[in-house]
């Protein structure tokens, strides 16, 4: 145990002893006082008391009882979070902030340094976790094995929340990657994996790792995780504009859930998509009722906004111009997610038949797009810039319009075809 | 007779065009759930 070592070392140190001197003092080599101190040894009870007698520090004999006593707390903690217990979440925070972080204590500290952060993140801390993530991601990432691990996961998972899921995706394949087959095992993991991969519309790889994470639930007869990959499926059913089967596994889904009502799955994730798709199939009535239903059961105005705008849109596509405009205020006066004030923004320049406009324009150019930049979100970059560029093609800018139509998927093809190009010639 | 073909081959080429400039919607609007569980 290192921190243990590193105790011995401070209460020698605070003596003035050298290991030669506590050599002399317990007969112990020097060589294993060091080991100890290095945490290359673990010490039985008899060489503790010796060394808590010549240092005359009786506080290394509660150490160990402690520090089994905190570690098992964290673990309480961390099991607490990931069944979404929040009081017991909340209750554990209080109590180990008031133990930790503590000197000498280092895999205790980096332990409790990163479900520190995975609770921000389970409690919706965001601008907290924002405000330490970089001192966090150095101190993290240094840790060794496990730790690191659940450290890449756990930035990802921050990235998932920001919706940067590029840079999410990074971390994640960093771990699966890797030849250890306990990430593989990690059905959390390829859940992460799943969502990212389906976010930048990689459906294949997306089925995959749902797969995966699938069978692991199912095998456990884990019925709250199931339904949340079942519903990830049904979005790539949507995304590979497959409406039909998506919207009867929906259906299906919304059943199964309204005979058990998981305890933290939210029903939204499935009335909200069966609106999504009901959009897609152009079954506005049923779009609407389903969406309105979804608004119910979400609780913050941030989850909301995503069903307010596509009841927005809905009404757009059904030729309620003045109704879409409703939603569209509604969207818009939630800042709590720019996302949605952007796209109402659009929407509502659409619908009023201003994207001609000069101020359309120049929003879309200098504010939103460099938003969608900002946080990485590639369909919304596409999109918009596709927008752009029919934009600038019907005022027959043909330059600018060719800029904005070719980014993204083009100019990967071309960097892969070049690539084949000089294998090839060698 | 080349002069009829040209005259349908560049409408045909204006039609392409015409359809393509003109505005979509479409993104990612699902909800994702964001909780699943670990494996110890």
């Amino acid at each position: 145990m290192q921190d243990f070592g590193s105790l011995i070392r401070y209460h020698r140190k605070k003596k003035g002893y050298t290991l030669k001197q506590v050599s002399q003092e317990t007969s112990y080599s020097v060589s294993y006082i060091s080991q100890i101190e290095n945490g290359r040894h673990s010490s039985s009870v008899v060489v503790l008391e010796t060394l808590a007698n010549v240092l005359e520090a009786p506080e290394l004999l509660r150490v160990e009882e402690d520090f089994t006593k905190i570690d098992q707390a964290l673990d309480t903690w961390y099991q607490a979070m990931l069944n979404k217990n929040l009081p017991e979440v909340e209750r554990l925070a209080e109590k180990l902030s008031s133990y930790l972080p503590k000197p000498f204590y280092t895999t205790l500290n980096t332990k409790y340094e990163l479900y520190h952060f995975r609770y921000l993140l389970v409690t919706d801390k965001i601008t907290e976790a924002m405000h330490i993530f970089p001192e966090f991601k150095e101190h993290s990432l240094g840790a060794s094995g496990l730790y690191q691990k659940l450290a890449r996961k756990i930035i990802g998972i921050y990235f998932v929340k920001l919706n940067q899921f590029s840079t999410a995706l990074q971390y994640f394949e960093e771990i699966s990657t890797e030849t250890n087959t306990l990430s593989q095992e990690d059905p959390e993991l390829n859940y992460y994996l799943a969502l990212v991969y389906s976010r930048l519309e990689k459906i294949m790889d997306s089925i995959e790792s749902v797969n995966k994470a699938l069978l692991y639930y199912r095998s456990l007869n884990q019925h709250n995780n199931t339904l949340a990959c079942e519903v990830l499926v049904c979005i790539n059913y949507i995304i590979a504009e497959n409406y039909v089967t998506a919207e009867k596994k929906l259906f299906n889904l919304l059943e199964a859930y309204q005979q058990s009502k998981p305890s933290f799955l939210k029903e939204s994730f499935i009335t909200h998509n069966i609106g999504y798709v009901s959009l897609r199939l152009k079954k506005y009535d049923q779009a609407v009722e389903y969406l309105k239903k979804a608004i119910k059961t979400k609780t913050t105005d941030q989850e909301k906004s995503s069903s307010y705008y596509l009841i927005a849109e809905t009404y757009a596509w059904e030729g309620y111009a003045k109704l879409a405009l409703t939603f569209i205020d509604i969207c818009e006066s939630i800042k709590e997610n720019p996302k949605y004030q952007y796209k109402a923004f659009i929407l509502k320049n659409i619908i009023l038949g201003k994207t001609t406009t000069k101020p359309f324009i120049e929003k879309l150019e200098n504010e939103i797009l460099p938003y969608f930049k900002q946080i990485d979100d590639q369909t919304e970059i596409e999109d918009i810039s596709k927008m752009l560029g029919d934009i600038y093609y019907n005022a027959r800018i043909y330059k600018m319009a060719a800029d904005y139509r070719k980014t993204k998927k083009q100019v990967h093809y071309l960097e892969n075809l070049q690539l084949k190009y000089n294998n090839e010639g060698r | 007779m080349k002069r009829k073909y040209l005259i349908i081959a560049i409408i045909a080429i204006s039609l392409i065009f015409t359809t393509a400039g003109q505005a979509t919607i479409a993104g990612n609007d699902a909800d994702y759930p964001t909780s699943v569980t670990e494996n110890f």
